[in-house]
């Protein structure tokens, strides 16, 4: 009997319109979110079923901040597999490398997957109605190409110390301090340009390898763009009972600038996010013979020679400070991260019926996670009078922690803290053996990784716990909640891990 | 009757260069109820200057490296800008912005004068193997446009102020015009509080080294106390907020929130303060914070840190404030405690005004008094504490305001308690006084003093040998107390610690031998300064003195110090400091085994050259002795104990002190997140040799 009521609508379907087919099945119920463990960096794929059957397949993210073509190989051919060669969906997230990376490191995978839908962050739309895309834009190219220039003229003041170190016998010890720190600090920015920038030099600040081809191929195959904005609420007909809430990026520039303050807002201060605009321009035009951004009217350059003088005098030599304002690539570094960090499409995924949500925050930063919270259509929608975000945090039971578990990636009092659920998860990518070098500095934050044990009961899933001193693992085994709950994938040689997936139901 | 023009005026030289400048910054100017108040014209103490300015302290280089090119410098001497009280303030004149910080930095290097009773010094060029002549560093330098970042800082290494300026993207589009540029060289917190920095450098050159999460943390509290009530001297900026005060009795709040606008108007550098106090969300009034003493145990980010400090010396200063108005108050109100309705009278307001500008002087000079009663290295919250009461006690015998117990109260509410004392009571704050029982008669011989105190815990010979020390710091005194140049102070003070060795002429040995002659291996005097002074220093990770005996030590400003009191107290104090240090291997919380430090404590190498072993890291003792030169006292020894005093008393082997490696190495270690911040994170290197502290610190 049971068959037959489960074939019969199928039938009918399949003579009118496809569309029709699916919203007469039953609602999803049941999701399986894996992760591919590329290294730190996003890449995620999350299969909805109803009952037995899936229904509705998406992708988010393809990157990790390191790797070659040959080490995403493995990766994204069991992706392909598992995928079945198609996706519903494809959101991408931001334009950063550990997200992006991998749609460039082999395009053909991405020509030959089938991708019916794909999602962007407002900030992505080259045709934005107000311009602010576009402006965002525009600002992006200038910082990244400003940076550029920064860390290229760091790295010859660093070649010119080593040359002036070697001629100085007597203070070859500070020397060596004085390289030693430098060399940090070129490290950092490194670290930084990993991810913001394509590696090349004098690209003049063009978009990243990965998002440009993606955006190529789906151009290519013609397939269908939503940018979204915040307070979007979209139903899709071949996802029924779900609702996709999106969060950020904020349209108000104000809160992609913002910052929040320790201890409440956020577990870490993050830098502000003052307009670097000066330091763009000059770093801008660090080549030209003749910099002439002068803030002061012409008359008031020096005339004479008196000044340079004593400026320039052997004996002053060590005092000099031609150099040290580059180091404001580092904040300009800080900023521009942050700046598109906070551009993440970040989105509220919402069971209709039991109103359990799987949060997909991206990157976003306090600025966006704040933002969230004052969407003027999602005022008093929610329980009780609540701001709707308010709602959804408190319903969430799976986390994509933000930020590889960094402290500016997960809010504290407008996150975190209401992340109320019984039932709560997270899944955390980060490891610790490929990630670029300073960002161990940031990563794990301790209070954030006690909190979100704390919270999960243990139900965290790191892409690999490698260095940690507090292992949510040791809380609670995940290979104990059996196979239907938690499973790992591992490669044809068995050495390493290709997935990490953990499967929710009663949805 | 011949007429007396100008050119035949023989006059002397003038006490003052007036000098116009923002008693805030510029962005105040804009607003029509407090431009009245921006305008201030400092005082600056008469000297020749160059253009720059160049003076004696400070050179003014206005070299903008972001474009290559060099500002005008102004001539500060040109009759013009005499007549006028210096140039005009404003954003657009290079000039002007050369004027304000010199009218900054000095006003803020005389403070220190008066309070410290000496001439200021640079720190000097020491360990980077510079020449003897080239060590003295007589000028800061200022760059007033150094960078594009909303950030300023001073440089140890360059012994320079790098100012920065950047577009501003305002909080309130009302008075910074967006995208406009701000100049942080024009705002006088932040000039006052970045020549703190280089002062503070000269007294005490190891704050910069991060040893417990206090020592930064001080740094960036001390540079701000010291720009806020430098600001709350000038009376006629607090008049007009006290005008605002009509029938309100609290005016200690509107003093709160003044002190925290002080620091909001350019980015957010007055975060030190945000601990004071805050605007209520719902009565949108503005009120002081609670402290919490849980805080303390907390926060470990130096700025959040060392704003728990800044509130507890604004706490103290406010009931000092009030203690002070009491009277005035019962007198306006006949008594009943409520004004008339409207505004005071202004004569009231300029009493309160007065008395609000002399308390701040008065907890300025006692809060900038008590770094020479601080430990040379290693400084934490409660050591200051103890250092202000003991300074204040030593220069005001009747505390009859109870200043120290408002100190004590304040502090004592944030949960900041000296290490190793049991009651919080002026008498057991006081460090505690040293009496050697022994003065040389005029002929130089020691004798016996008649009212000794019998302090048994230093033998005779000691005490005799201490004496003998005392004799040659007399000496010291009494050659450098008429000495002006500052040069001349640097180099007869070097002389004195090393000795002098000329050919042909007697050889006078400095302190430096005779410290070590004398006490080499006393166990007096290592349990007096926590020092190593013991047979087995080399078992202890300790280096030999590569010219003496016994263990290697530095010793650090020598300096004489005369001060008068209010009551006409006089002091004459010769002080210096004391450091060493061993290299510790350090595992599992355990030590494991030592390895003696290289001479130079720039190389990452042991004594021998090898490198440092795994989980090895250097270790600092030190102590600050303070010479009474009129009594002939030994007065304070102000130790971080490199050795364990128990291992001493119990007539064991002596051992280090493992409370202190193990505290510095949890701090040093610990888990990443207990930096400074994330660019820290991201571009620093760790705790060790930063060469750029500040810069660090500084980035918001």
């Amino acid at each position: 009997m049971t068959t037959q009521i489960k074939k019969a609508p199928k039938k009918v379907a399949a003579r009118t319109k496809r569309v029709a087919s699916v919203t007469l099945t039953g609602k999803l119920d049941r999701a399986s979110i894996r992760m591919y463990c590329l290294g730190t960096g996003d890449c995620f794929v999350i299969k909805f079923f109803s009952r037995k059957t899936t229904r509705f397949t998406m992708m988010i993210d393809c990157g990790s901040c390191q790797g070659t073509p040959g080490d995403y190989q493995p990766y994204l051919k069991e992706l392909l597999e598992y995928v079945n060669g198609s996706v519903d969906l494809l959101v991408v997230t931001h334009e950063h490398n550990d997200h992006v990376a991998g749609f460039a490191k082999d395009p053909s995978i991405f020509r030959e997957l089938e991708i019916k839908e794909a999602w962007f962050a407002w900030t992505e739309n080259p045709k934005d109605p107000n311009g602010h895309a576009q402006e965002l834009l525009t600002k992006r190219t200038k910082m990244r190409a400003a940076l550029q220039n920064a860390i290229t003229a760091f790295k010859d003041r660093h070649e010119n110390m080593k040359i002036g170190a070697g001629g100085d016998e007597d203070n070859s010890e500070f020397n060596r301090i004085m390289l030693d720190n430098s060399r940090a600090f070129i490290n950092g920015l490194d670290t930084l340009a990993t991810i913001n920038l394509d590696g090349e030099e004098d690209t003049g600040g063009k978009p990243l390898p990965g998002m440009r081809i993606i955006k190529e191929i789906l151009e290519e195959k013609n397939v269908k763009i939503r940018y979204l904005n915040p307070g979007d609420i979209v139903s899709l007909p071949n996802a029924p009972g779900i609702k996709f809430n999106i969060l950020g990026p904020p349209t108000n520039r104000d809160f992609i600038f913002k910052d929040g303050k320790a201890g409440k807002d956020v577990f870490q201060k993050n830098l502000t996010l003052n307009d670097s605009a000066l330091s763009v321009n000059a770093f801008l035009s660090l080549n030209n013979t003749e910099r002439n951004d002068v803030p002061f009217i012409s008359d008031y350059i020096a005339a004479d020679e008196a000044p340079e003088a004593i400026y320039n005098a052997s004996g002053n030599q060590w005092r000099k400070i031609n150099d040290d304002w580059l180091s404001s690539a580092g904040s300009l570094a800080l900023r521009l991260n942050s700046h598109i960090n906070n551009t993440s499409l970040a989105m509220a995924i919402e069971f209709e019926k039991t109103g359990k949500v799987l949060l997909f925050p991206g990157d976003a930063e306090y600025g966006s996670w704040e933002s969230w919270h004052q969407i003027k259509k999602w005022e008093k929608k929610g329980k009780d009078g609540k701001h709707l975000t308010e709602c959804l945090l408190n319903r969430t039971v799976f986390y994509k922690v933000g930020h590889h578990l960094s402290y500016n990636g997960t809010a504290l009092e407008k996150g975190i803290l209401m992340m109320e659920s019984e039932e709560l998860a997270a899944m955390a990518t980060l490891d610790r053996h490929r990630i670029a070098e300073k960002w161990k500095t940031t990563m794990p934050n301790k209070l954030l990784l006690q909190e979100l044990i704390k919270r999960c009961q243990g139900k965290l899933f790191v892409m690999d716990e490698f260095q940690f001193a507090n292992r949510p693992s040791h809380q609670l085994d995940p290979h104990t909640l059996g196979k239907k709950v938690y499973e790992e994938g591992l490669a044809e040689d068995e050495s390493t891990i290709l997935y990490k997936q953990y499967t929710i139901t009663n949805l | 009757m011949s007429p007396i023009t100008p050119k035949s005026y023989i006059g002397k030289k003038p006490p003052f260069r007036k000098l116009r400048g923002y008693a805030f910054d510029p962005s105040l100017s804009l607003k029509l109820d407090t431009v009245a108040i921006n305008n201030i014209v400092y005082k600056v103490a008469w000297e020749t200057l160059e253009p720059g300015p160049i003076g004696e302290y400070v050179e003014v280089i206005d070299f903008d490296p972001t474009v290559g090119k060099f500002y005008r410098a102004v001539d500060l001497d040109d009759d013009y800008i005499l007549a006028q009280d210096g140039l005009d303030p404003s954003e657009s004149d290079p000039q002007f912005h050369q004027q304000m910080v010199y009218a900054v930095a000095m006003t803020t290097i005389k403070n220190f004068e008066r309070a410290l009773g000496r001439k200021i010094l640079w720190e000097s060029r020491r360990g980077l193997n510079v020449a003897v002549e080239d060590e003295y560093v007589q000028r800061l330098r200022i760059y007033p446009h150094a960078m594009r970042e909303a950030n300023a800082y001073y440089s140890p290494v360059k012994k320079s102020l790098l100012f920065g300026y950047f577009a501003s993207t305002p909080a309130d589009e009302t008075l910074h015009m967006p995208n406009s540029v701000v100049f942080t060289a024009l705002s006088h917190d932040i000039i006052a509080h970045e020549i703190t920095h280089a002062i503070l450098d000269g007294v005490h050159n190891y704050y910069n080294e991060a040893t417990n999460p206090d020592v930064l943390a001080f740094h960036e509290a001390f540079a701000d106390i010291v720009a806020l009530f430098q600001h709350f001297s000038f009376p006629d900026v607090l008049k007009h907020q006290i005008c605002k005060t009509r029938g309100d009795l609290g005016a200690q709040n509107l003093l709160g929130q003044l002190a925290q606008e002080f620091g909001t108007a350019v980015g957010d550098y007055g975060s030190l303060r945000d601990a004071i106090g805050e605007v209520d969300e719902e009565t949108k009034q503005w009120k002081p914070k609670e402290p919490n003493p849980e805080d303390y145990r907390t926060e470990m980010e130096p700025h959040a840190r060392g704003s728990i400090l800044v509130a507890a010396v604004f706490e103290a200063f406010l009931s000092i404030y009030k203690s002070r108005i009491a009277d005035l108050l019962r007198i306006a109100s006949n008594g009943t405690g409520i004004l008339r309705q409207g505004d005071i009278p202004p004569d009231l307001v300029d009493r309160l005004a007065n008395e609000a500008a002399k308390a701040a002087g008065h907890v300025l000079t006692m809060c900038i008094r008590a770094i020479d009663y601080c430990p040379p290295i290693d400084i934490t919250f409660g050591d200051y504490l103890r250092a202000i009461i003991t300074a204040d006690m030593d220069i005001v015998a009747d505390d009859n305001r109870d200043y120290r117990l408002a100190f004590i109260d304040a502090f004592r509410r944030r949960g900041i308690y000296p290490d190793g004392i049991k009651t919080l009571s002026v008498e057991s704050l006081r460090f505690p006084l040293q009496d050697i029982g022994y003065m040389a008669d005029k002929h130089g011989t020691m004798m016996k003093k008649y009212d000794e105190k019998n302090d048994h815990s230093l033998n005779e010979t000691t005490k005799e040998l201490l004496a003998i020390v005392n004799g040659f710091l007399r000496d010291y005194g009494d050659e450098i107390k008429y000495v002006n140049d500052r040069r001349k102070i640097y180099y007869k003070t070097r002389e004195y610690i090393t000795g002098l060795y000329e050919e042909g002429r007697p050889h006078i040995p400095g302190l430096h031998r005779r410290l070590n002659e004398k006490f080499a291996e006393s166990a007096d005097f290592a349990r007096l300064t926590g020092l190593a002074f013991v047979d087995n220093f080399a078992d202890l990770g300790l280096r030999q003195s590569s010219q003496y005996q016994g263990a290697s030590f530095q010793i650090l400003k020598l300096r004489l110090v005369t001060r008068v009191g209010p009551n006409g107290t006089q002091i004459n104090n010769v002080i210096f400091s004391l450091t060493q240090r061993s290299g510790v291997i350090f595992k599992d919380g355990e030590i494991t085994g030592y390895f003696r430090p290289n001479a130079n404590a720039l190389a990452n190498t042991t004594e021998s050259g090898d490198p440092i072993p795994e989980g090895g890291f250097e270790f600092r003792g030190g102590c600050t002795l303070i010479f009474d030169l009129d009594t002939q006292e030994l007065k304070y020894a102000i130790s971080k104990p490199i050795i364990d005093l128990h291992s001493l008393d119990a007539g064991q082997t002596p051992k280090l002190n493992m409370k202190r490696i193990r505290a510095q190495y949890m701090y040093q270690n610990g888990e990443a997140d207990f930096a400074i911040n994330d660019y820290f994170q991201f571009f620093g290197n760790g705790f060790h040799h930063m060469t750029e502290p500040f810069a660090f610190l500084h980035q918001h």
